[in-house]
């Protein structure tokens, strides 16, 4: 059964420690902070012993102890006191007085603790450890309790006195200005420190105002806001101050904390400044440094990227953010790879990978997708240990010098192209007129090497035009001025004479000034013998042009001769045609005429029989017209002599005409003609040749139908006029359809009378159609049913 | 009603057949042989209509018109032409000469009476009625 022991202590720290000592001896341990709760323990659990401190709140060691030793069920509980404090004889005694069965001056070792405690418990055990036989009279222990109490109360006030001035000592000593503030804003009381910073003697302190010491109002103002702040909340408050002290700038770092009075209102504020003036200005220092790189890598065109080991960017300088639109801020934590390059890993020879493995500096050349060059620097960045950290990038953009180098280089080799495969000798010369370069063809062009030549400008000109080239070559230098194909004659290095064509540039630094002369020669022998043989055949060809020409002019002579005989004939063609028709027409004009005029009875009475025959006449004349109408028109076809007459034309007066002049045959025949006339009946035409062609059909159409109908339809459409006719005749054969239109055909007749006619009838109104209508005829026929002859006459073509 | 013709005509033979188919039809018919004689007539006897022949010795039948247009009691009176001249555009060329009417030999000897009252009625002389 463990043995179980209480212990009073008022100091929690010596609570846990007596319980540790206890617990770890194998007691059962129960600790109260005074002795109130010390008596309501043991009531409840009634200890074997208790071990209790002298000096608690509430109820002391000794009022303890006395309360127990007088309670019946308590009294036999031993108990022990111990004290650090107290060890006085006086208190040792009164505690033994009231039944104290030991006193412990508590030792500072706990090893030493423990065993005197055990040694007391054995002690005890053995019945050593006796309490006095009768307690004291109340009046006794009240005098020797009191003695106790004012001895308590010297001893505290000598406690407070060590304390106050160990804490004065320590806030003397220290280096941070502390005082005491009224809720007016004054000073209460000051440390060393901070009377030096304010610069008075102890004596002035009191009362001295803070906005005497400090000389800013604005620093007062930040000052007294604390202050106020700190009497409201009674919560203390930090801030970093810059405070001007006797005209000097420092930085403090000031906590204000409240100090309770006795009712615990704030009385007074604690005022702790610490200089923080030198801390403050290494960071301002810092801190400019940092903005002076800012600006200086910021003005720079390069980029400039400070990379972490993992190549996130943690600093971009301004062209950086730039060149891709960009603020350097959104640059940091991503990689240039993926800005620059697009890509997701770094790229191949990366001078910043390098720079970070090798740890030297790298550089390189890199080109980006938009097809721009760069050249790269890397620098390693290591920490204080040596290590490598992260690494400098510094990128110039050189696209226009990789350009330009390229574009020189071609140009250099264009250059060197020319001057090699030139047919011409490339010469330079210096302003003085010194042959500074020519051309490897030197010897295949003049005959002498390029060593011969070497410092001389052209001379190998032949005296003849030395002359003109030293006053050309002159101006050439002198005035810094070209010339364009200077021809002279040159010797070869052998004598053989040639012929050189020069021509020269000056050429000018980018100033403008005049370095030199470029000449180009070339060799024109050639051109100069071709040019002698030239004229001779010039001359020659002169004469045989003028030879050609003249016979050329006989030709036309004759050309133009044919040409006035061919018209002639032409003219003597139409006349003779013209002739004959008139002379013709004369003889015809009496014949018609009188047998016309004697059957009409104007000559007097003729017999019967006489007026028969003078009839057969009088239509032999008619027939013997109608032939000579027929040739005459077919001849001047053929001459290309038909002129058109086209005027508007009453086609129903035409088609009447034409109807009119065959209703006497008609008549006789008992053969019905209709007219039919569709769209219109006026139309631009030839009259005399519309009516001829009208007219033979209807003739034909009469003189090969026998019985029934002729039917005449004319129709005007929209730029064609037809015109038909049709009859109910013997019709036509099929395989004789095609010889209808040939000149003096008759086709073998079913009928039984030979009909009259010239044979001329359809030759001629095709020809007339086609010719003067840029028409067309059309047959349709049935043999022994009828046939249709149809007329299509353009309308548009004939205007 | 119209009665006296002025024939210009040099072949006696179409003289002859004129005048008989003009006579036989009630017309007083004056003659003449050539261009000048034609004119003078015209001037002189006042007819009603002129049949003028073109081909004439002399002065031709398109001269003795364009005269007796010139002359001041010959501007008005019907003018006909009757000729061998039946070639394309010889109509339209006399027409535009100052003839009133065209008449192409050889004559219908049916219908030429009636064709020259019918330009004679056009011409519409002030005279004629």
């Amino acid at each position: 059964m463990k043995m179980k022991i209480l212990a009073v202590d008022d100091i929690k720290e010596n609570r846990y420690l007596i319980r540790k000592l206890l617990e770890g001896h194998g007691y059962d341990v129960e600790t109260v902070g005074n002795g109130v709760e010390a008596l309501e323990s043991a009531r409840k659990s009634l200890p074997d012993m208790i071990i209790t401190d002298t000096l608690m709140p509430r109820m002391d060691g000794f009022q303890l102890c006395r309360t127990i030793k007088s309670d019946e069920k308590l009294k036999n509980i031993p108990v022990l006191f111990y004290s650090a404090t107290y060890t006085d004889k006086k208190s040792q005694e009164l505690a033994f007085e009231i039944g104290a069965a030991a006193y412990i001056t508590k030792p500072v070792e706990s090893d030493e603790f423990t065993r005197i405690i055990e040694e007391k418990i054995e002690r005890y055990e053995k019945g050593e450890l006796k309490p006095a036989g009768k307690p004291l009279e109340e009046p006794v222990y009240m005098e020797l309790y009191n003695e106790r109490l004012i001895r308590k109360l010297e001893d505290k006030m000598l406690d407070l006195e060590r304390s106050e001035a160990k804490y004065r000592s320590v806030v003397e000593a220290m280096d941070d200005l502390i005082c005491l503030i009224d809720r007016e804003n004054r000073l209460l009381s000051c440390n060393k420190k901070s009377l030096e910073r304010f610069g008075l003697t102890p004596d002035d302190v009191l009362g001295k105002g803070v906005s005497e010491m400090i000389t800013d109002p604005v620093d007062v103002d930040s000052c007294m806001q604390m202050v106020r702040e700190v009497f409201e909340t009674g919560k203390p408050v930090s801030h970093e101050l810059k405070l001007s002290i006797m005209g000097e700038r420092w930085w403090y770092s000031t906590t204000m904390a409240p100090v309770f009075g006795a009712g615990g209102s704030v009385t007074a504020v604690a005022c702790i400044a610490r200089d923080i003036t030198g801390r403050k200005s290494a960071e301002e220092a810092l801190r400019r440094a940092e903005q002076e790189k800012a600006t200086i890598l910021n003005s720079l065109s390069e980029h400039v990227l400070y990379q972490d080991a993992e190549m996130r960017i943690i600093w971009a300088n301004r062209a950086a953010g730039e060149s891709v639109g960009l603020t350097p801020d959104e640059l940091v934590g991503r990689h240039c790879y993926e800005i620059w390059q697009q890509r997701s890993e770094p790229c191949v020879d990366c001078p910043v990978a390098k720079a970070r493995e090798t740890g030297q500096t790298q550089e390189g050349e890199m080109t980006t997708p938009d097809g721009r060059i760069w050249f790269i620097r890397s620098d390693p960045v290591r920490d204080t240990d040596g290590d490598i950290v992260g690494a400098v990038e510094t990128t110039l953009e050189i696209t226009g010098r990789k350009l330009a180098e390229e574009a020189l280089r071609e140009s250099e080799e264009w250059f060197r192209t020319m001057v090699e495969t030139a047919p011409s000798l490339l010469q330079i010369c210096d302003a003085g007129g010194d042959n500074i370069f020519i051309g490897p063809n030197c010897e295949e062009i003049t005959g002498y090497t390029r060593e011969e030549l070497q410092g001389r400008v052209i001379w190998w000109v032949h005296e003849d035009d030395t002359p003109r080239a030293k006053e050309l070559f002159d101006r050439a230098f002198s005035e810094g001025v070209g010339y364009r194909d200077f021809e002279y004659k040159a010797f070869r290095k052998d004598g053989e004479l040639w012929y050189a064509s020069s021509s020269w540039e000056p050429l000018r630094d980018a100033q403008g000034n005049f370095k030199g002369i470029v000449f180009q020669t070339i060799d024109i022998t050639e051109r100069k013998n071709a040019e002698q043989e030239l004229a001779k055949y010039r001359e020659h060809l002169e004469e045989l042009v003028e030879e050609q020409t003249s016979q050329l002019e006989e030709k036309t002579a004759e050309l133009e001769h044919a040409n006035i005989r061919l018209q002639e004939l032409d003219r003597l063609k139409s006349m003779f045609i013209a002739s004959m028709s008139h002379e013709l027409r004369t003889p015809l004009n009496s014949i018609i005429g009188f047998t016309g005029m004697i059957l009409q009875g104007l000559s007097g009475e003729v017999s019967k029989e006489a007026n028969e025959e003078l009839r057969i006449v009088y239509d032999s004349a008619k027939h013997l017209l109608s032939l000579i109408n027929d040739v005459i028109d077919i001849s001047k076809i053929e001459a290309g002599q038909l002129e058109a007459y086209f005027e508007e034309v009453d086609l129903d007066e035409v088609l009447r005409d034409a109807v009119t002049a065959v209703s006497r045959d008609a008549d006789k025949k008992n053969l019905e003609i209709r007219t039919v006339i569709q769209g219109g009946l006026s139309v631009t035409s030839d009259r005399k040749r519309l009516l001829q062609c009208v007219m033979n059909l209807l003739e034909n159409a009469v003189k090969f139908t026998e019985a029934g109908t002729i039917e005449l339809i004319a129709a005007k459409e929209a730029d064609t006029l037809r015109i038909s006719v049709s009859d109910t005749g013997i019709g036509i054969r099929e395989e004789d359809i095609p010889k209808l239109f040939a000149p003096f055909i008759r086709l073998d007749s079913p009928l039984k009378k030979r009909t009259l006619g010239t044979g001329l009838g359809l030759h001629l109104t095709k020809k007339i159609i086609k010719n003067v209508f840029h028409g067309n005829i059309m047959v349709e026929s049935q043999y022994g049913m009828g046939s249709t002859f149809t007329l299509i006459i353009p309308l548009d073509a004939v205007v | 009603m119209m009665r006296k013709v002025l024939v210009v005509e040099d072949d006696g033979n179409n003289m002859r057949l004129m005048a008989k188919l003009l006579q036989g039809n009630g017309y007083e018919v004056i003659k003449a042989e050539n261009g000048e004689e034609g004119l003078r007539l015209a001037i002189e006897e006042e007819p009603d209509l002129i049949l003028m022949d073109i081909r004439l010795p002399g002065m031709d039948g398109v001269a003795a018109t364009r005269r007796i247009r010139d002359s001041v009691d010959g501007s008005k009176v019907a003018i006909i032409a009757i000729t061998s001249y039946a070639m394309a555009g010889d109509r339209e060329r006399f027409l535009a000469e100052g003839f009133n009417g065209y008449i192409e030999k050889p004559i219908d000897p049916y219908k030429i009476i009636e064709e020259i009252e019918e330009y004679a009625r056009k011409t519409d002389d002030p005279r004629s009625g």
